[in-house]
């Protein structure tokens, strides 16, 4: 079964690029959730996550001739999503560089925490409630992988900028996912 | 070993996908996009289907908006089914109608564009008569009300969405006039 899902996967890009549309509606279903978490993580609004998702599938589905196959379907369309949703949140003007003297100071803090664990939708939460700048740069750097310097680039920022903004974010991340747990 | 605190949230990465998306709804959007594109490729007895889609649209609207009862099955309420609801029904009737009157204010004359969100808005009228009438025939029932109340919702997101959209092409002419000049 697992063997065959590339090449299903294969199948439903070319079908894709002769623009069957059952194909790419199953192309759409199998991506669909992941995608629209990414989007909903880094935008923290369902509406807007659910606009730029729309936008992000037809913008894939018109250059999917463009997909070669280097790297996998999933990571093709996901760097598709996010540059939507980075362009999303520069149309409404979010300020990425919104960190005052304080937040500079910020210490490195090296991330232990003891064994207090934390689960998934929780974290998914917090992540969502977090402001807009610190937010973006947290998710792109923690959870999809991206370096500093690529980040700084996407937002138009310093490297610097995206660290102390990653810094902050682990920092409120933090004392938010501890906050729930003695909540609850 | 103890983890990090970014190797934890790293860990838990595979499982963070919780929300769900509206995929009727996103579904229908990209695939309107999609034939749109086509329709922009395509001759002119394309063109002429679409000024008929035009009128006809906007016959519809002028029905929907002065003939057909659409808003008033909303007076019917949840509230007479599961008084239990009734403060949550009566929040999404005040949104449902603030929404509207938002609608009168910015209503533009070409409503053609906005046919796609009557036909939501329509099939979501229809749903909600289904609702009822299975009220009728089985009585309370914790899904039925579930249905409803959702029903009230993604009426209000899909209002949210057309005042967007209006809102999107006003800025989007005023972008253009900002060109001209």
């Amino acid at each position: 079964m697992a063997k065959n899902e590339p090449d299903i996967h294969q199948q439903l890009i070319e079908k894709c690029r002769e623009g069957d549309t059952k194909s790419q509606y199953r192309l759409y279903k199998l991506y669909s959730k992941a995608m629209y978490n990414v989007a909903i993580r880094l935008l923290a609004n369902r509406m807007d996550a659910e606009d730029v998702l729309q936008e992000a599938f037809v913008a894939a589905y018109r250059k999917i001739g463009d997909f070669r196959g280097d790297s996998g379907f999933g990571f093709w369309l996901k760097k598709i999503v996010i540059n939507h949703c980075i362009n999303f949140l520069k149309s409404k003007k979010v300020c990425f560089v919104d960190l005052d003297e304080h937040h500079h100071q910020i210490p490195d803090w090296n991330g232990e925490d003891g064994d207090v664990r934390f689960e998934p939708e929780t974290i998914h939460e917090c992540i969502k409630s977090l402001p807009d700048g610190s937010r973006v740069v947290l998710n792109l750097f923690l959870l999809e992988d991206f370096k500093h310097r690529e980040i700084a680039q996407m937002l138009g920022i310093s490297e610097s900028t995206s660290k102390s903004q990653y810094q902050r974010a682990k920092m409120l991340l933090h004392e938010k996912l501890v906050k729930y747990e003695e909540k609850f | 070993m103890k983890k990090n605190f970014e190797e934890k949230i790293r860990s838990q990465r595979p499982l963070m996908d919780i929300d769900e998306p509206d995929d009727s709804l996103i579904w229908e959007g990209i695939s309107r996009d999609l034939n749109k594109r086509k329709t922009l490729r395509s001759n002119f007895l394309w063109k002429a289907a679409a000024m008929l889609i035009f009128v006809t649209a906007s016959s519809y609207f002028v029905y929907r908006e002065f003939l057909s009862p659409r808003q008033n099955i909303y007076n019917i309420t949840l509230s007479d089914i599961a008084p239990d609801y009734a403060v949550q029904v009566s929040q999404f009737q005040a949104q449902i109608n603030e929404r509207w009157n938002a609608f009168e204010k910015v209503k533009p004359q070409n409503t053609g564009q906005l046919k796609f969100f009557f036909n939501e808005l329509d099939q979501l009228d229809q749903m909600y008569r289904q609702y009822q009438e299975d009220y009728q025939q089985v009585g309370n029932n914790e899904r039925l009300i579930r249905a409803m109340l959702d029903n009230y919702e993604k009426r209000v997101r899909i209002l949210d969405r057309m005042l967007n959209e209006i809102q999107k092409q006003k800025d989007n002419e005023e972008r253009q006039k900002q060109t001209d000049i």
